[in-house]
């Protein structure tokens, strides 16, 4: 179980004038085996708050805690084995290294060593079969088309067997039938492994695909969505819902 | 896959990464160890040379190529790790720790390294004999050993192993702390580009052009004396007005060219224009330093070449003949044995003379009409002096002295320790206004030093004779004889009969060793210099092409053609190498013209040797700027599908 108890994240300038509040104090909870989108303008924190959920960033003040351990307190070294023991990330752009092949991107949480997982072949096998990147396994990431790309990120994302996904913007560069393979893929990974999704995203038909969409505006908690029916109404619950909120929201 | 195999894996795949870092350091190794061995290898230059001499003059350079280097290399390395960010990020993502990073890089660093080395080193070993023989030739060739041996110089293999190997080290733990203290976060965010407008400012733009056209007014005044008190002020000027310009001014250019409608909406020029004012000004500082220190380069280059090649006419002007000598009490039978030794070589004398100066006493003014100094000087007549002339290996016109005035000469010494003799007085109370021989007529520097020559016409001179006392009458046999340029033998065998005399050739081939020396010296070290600045533009640029690729992602988006972005991408980069090109050999003329007025190059045409270093410089930095061009295109266009 994730929360998060008055997470504020405040910029200060390098001289110290200026200071930019970019959360002003976010508390919500997400249930094991949840998907959920977090939504909201340009600029509202979203990224921030994914980053700092993926420790890649860290909190002004407040608490995230994971299974009831407070993740502002650990040390770097904690840290670390969190990060790879219990999240996989999805990143816009990817983030492939064009120097190895997919199967080593995919392979490379593992590679690095530190983890206690041992490189499992069939799992492997298994993962990019149902991503549909079995047969190109041996290519380089220019060599493919951007939903491949992005369906290797997602295979490198559940090689660990993580807890959480953290996607940032994961269809932003896709065209509408990647994006569409690739959520349902999130999907699957959410419903058959049980995998807790939290996804930040522009793009309302990606969002439908969740349980529960959180909308933050000007660094704070606006609203909440949750699904109750099939997906399509979940859309349209989305779209009246962004209309009420007027213009502002992209 | 291990870790270990990754680091190879990414070595290898990262190899036209690494190519231009493994160039740097491939070329800065056959430098230092070219250097070293030079000065190491005493057995090359026979005994004509001053080994000592090159020994020290060698490895002195060697260390301050090397101190260079180490900055050049350090930035480097901070500039390829940068350019990898993205990789370090996705290690620490998947919970590698910092430290572990840190290692890997520092592994892979030393690696890459120490492989720079062993091919720096194999370069070495294998040019060595090709830039020795190049060396020999340029001291003057025949008078040394004509072939140099290919031999390893161990000292210098030593010497050069261990330098890199801890600059390696140094510069792999710099690396390593800053990986260390990273945030990852810092590690995800694009470069702060922060694609601020800057609007220049008209004043400093003004200021800078002010400040640098005063540099060059200065360094054109014609006074040596003037001029070298204002050498430091004219490099403020520059060096200032560059700064300036380059942080500010072409702002101001960039910017009135942007708010041209009709100039800046036709074709790229919108997309060039904006993106080469980003990067001149996020690399003033850098683009400002390597223009200065470029005009610097060729300055000193050009200036050795013209010197080296004057050695020949320097050498005629200070010797006046092929063999010159006093005639004093115990070289009564140099006559003799200077014709023996020449029969030997069979080499017939061209000319032989025997000319008189008298000595007399002379109070010379010097500044002040109130003090004069007691001297010696030697006197002859005008039709001697012109017969003197018309045989050695110089050519003058005749000088013609009027009834009552003196020409005066002085040697080198004297010239450049006092002020300029005015007017002379002699002893029976006559006094005659001294006018100064010029450089351009020399006399034999057989006088050594702080000697003066009087010149005077026919009757001044009998009227001087006849009215004060002679001291004594200095005679000098002056000799010509064939081929004196080839005379490796006559001087060995002249200095094995120790007979003291003033010979041509020994003038020649000392300027030549000495000269030959600094122009090899400075020709290598501005080779090194151009590449390592060349190799900074290409670093830099290619360091943020991680984020270009957006730029050029949405170039694509918008339907632009691969052609049109090879197009755009030259017409940015280009730029960036032409503008410190083009600043530089500006600045180099004018330093140029302030040296040879400086150094008294006047006689020595510099327009020659600064077009061949204006040459070569531009010859380097258009290949950089290609190579540049090229691997960009080439990555960033990859990457955008």
């Amino acid at each position: 179980m994730l929360r998060l108890e008055n997470v504020k994240k405040t910029y200060v300038s390098k001289i110290g004038l200026n200071k930019y509040e970019a959360l002003k104090g976010i508390s919500f909870e997400v249930e094991d085996g949840e998907f959920v989108s977090i939504m909201g303008p340009s600029g509202s924190g979203k990224t921030t708050l994914l980053n700092m959920l993926g420790t890649i960033d860290t909190v002004s003040s407040g608490a995230i805690y994971i299974d009831n351990v407070d993740l502002t307190k650990m040390k770097k070294k904690e840290l670390s084995d969190y990060r790879r023991e219990k999240i996989g990330f999805i990143f816009q752009d990817f983030n492939l290294l064009n120097t190895l092949t997919l199967k080593e991107n995919i392979l490379l949480p593992i590679v690095l060593g530190e983890s206690k997982h041992k490189i499992d072949f069939k799992k492997l096998q298994e993962v990019t079969k149902k991503l549909g990147i079995s047969h190109i396994l041996n290519k380089y990431p220019y060599e493919v088309s951007g939903g491949e790309r992005q369906r290797t990120a997602c295979a490198r994302a559940i090689i660990t067997n993580p807890k959480i996904i953290l996607a940032d913007e994961p269809t932003g560069n896709l065209d509408s039938k990647s994006s569409q393979e690739l959520l349902s893929m999130l999907e699957l990974l959410n419903k058959e492994y049980n995998i807790t999704i939290l996804m930040v995203t522009h793009d309302i038909f990606a969002a439908s695909y969740s349980d529960r969409v959180l909308f933050i505006r000007d660094g704070k908690l606006y609203n909440e969505l949750i699904k109750e029916g099939p997906r399509k109404e979940f859309f349209d619950a989305i779209i009246d819902f962004e209309a009420t909120l007027g213009g502002g929201v992209e | 896959m291990s870790l270990g195999k990754l680091v190879l894996k990414n070595i290898k795949m990262n190899l036209k990464n690494y190519g231009m870092y493994l160039f740097s350091i491939v070329f800065s190794v056959f430098t230092i160890y070219t250097f070293f061995a030079l000065g190491n290898s005493d057995d090359f230059l026979g005994n004509l040379a001053n080994n000592a001499y090159f020994e020290s003059l060698f490895q002195s350079f060697a260390w301050v190529i090397l101190f260079v280097l180490f900055f050049y290399l350090k930035y480097i390395n901070k500039q390829f790790v940068k350019s990898r960010k993205k990789e370090i990020a996705l290690y620490s993502l998947f919970g590698v720790s910092n430290t572990k990073i840190g290692a890997m890089l520092f592994i892979e660093n030393l690696m890459i390294g120490l492989f720079g080395l062993g091919i720096g080193l194999v370069f070495g070993i294998i040019f060595f004999k090709l830039i020795g023989t190049l060396f020999v030739n340029i001291l003057g060739g025949s008078a040394f050993i004509t072939t140099v041996p290919f031999a390893v110089n161990w000292k210098g293999l030593q010497i050069t192993s261990v330098v890199f190997l801890i600059y390696f080290i140094i510069i792999g733990l710099f690396s390593l702390v800053t990986v260390n203290r990273s945030k990852l976060i810092d590690l995800f965010q694009a470069e702060n580009v922060g694609e601020k407008q800057v609007k220049g400012s008209w004043f400093l733009l003004i200021l800078s052009i002010v400040l640098i056209a005063s540099g060059y007014y200065i360094a054109c005044n014609d006074n040596p004396v003037v001029l070298f008190a204002a050498v430091l002020l004219i490099l403020l000027l520059v060096i200032v007005g560059t700064y300036l310009f380059f942080t500010s001014g072409i702002q101001v250019i960039l910017n009135i060219l942007r708010k041209s409608k009709k100039y800046i909406l036709k074709g790229d020029r919108l997309l060039v224009i904006s993106t080469f004012k980003h990067r001149i000004r996020s690399n003033a500082f850098m683009i400002s330093a390597i223009t200065v220190l470029s005009a610097i380069a060729i300055t000193l280059v050009a200036c050795a070449y013209g010197i080296y090649y004057s050695s020949n006419e320097n050498a005629k002007m200070d010797s006046f003949y092929d063999i010159s000598y006093q005639m004093v009490e115990g070289t009564e039978d140099y006559h003799q044995e200077i014709k023996n030794i020449l029969e030997k070589n069979n080499r017939s004398i061209l000319s032989d003379q025997v000319q008189n100066f008298a000595q007399l006493d002379v109070c010379n003014y010097q500044g002040s009409e109130n003090y004069c100094t007691q001297n010696t000087m030697y006197l002859i007549t005008d039709e001697d002096y012109n017969d003197l002339v018309a045989h050695s290996l110089i050519q003058r016109d005749p000088l013609h002295v009027e009834e009552n005035e003196l020409y005066i000469w002085q040697s080198g010494a004297v010239i450049t320790t006092n002020l300029p003799i005015e007017s002379i007085t002699l002893e029976d109370k006559s006094t005659y206004l001294a006018k100064p021989l010029g450089k351009d007529n020399p006399l034999p520097n057989v006088f050594r030093y702080n000697t003066s020559v009087l010149i005077a016409d026919e009757a001044t001179y009998q009227k001087i004779v006849a009215n004060n006392k002679i001291r004594s009458v200095q005679k000098i046999e002056f000799i010509n004889y064939e081929d004196s340029k080839n005379s490796e033998t006559i001087l060995s065998e002249v200095q094995a009969k120790n007979l003291s005399i003033s010979m041509y050739y020994e003038y020649y081939l000392s300027a030549m060793i000495a000269f030959g020396t600094m122009l090899f010296i400075a020709s290598f070290m501005a080779l090194v210099f151009m590449i390592a600045t060349a190799s900074l533009l290409y670093f830099k640029i290619l360091s943020t092409m991680e984020e270009d690729r957006d730029y050029y992602r949405l170039l694509d988006n918008i339907g632009t053609t691969e052609k049109k972005k090879r197009k755009i991408i030259t017409k940015q980069i280009l730029p960036v190498f032409l503008c410190p090109l083009m600043l530089a050999m500006l600045h180099a003329t004018f330093a140029i013209k302030s040296a040879s007025t400086v150094f008294g190059l006047w006689g020595l045409s510099l327009w020659k040797p600064s077009l061949m270093m204006f040459g070569i410089y531009t010859f380097i930095y258009l290949i950089f700027a290609y190579i540049t061009i090229r691997s960009y295109q080439k990555r960033v266009l990859k990457g955008t599908n």
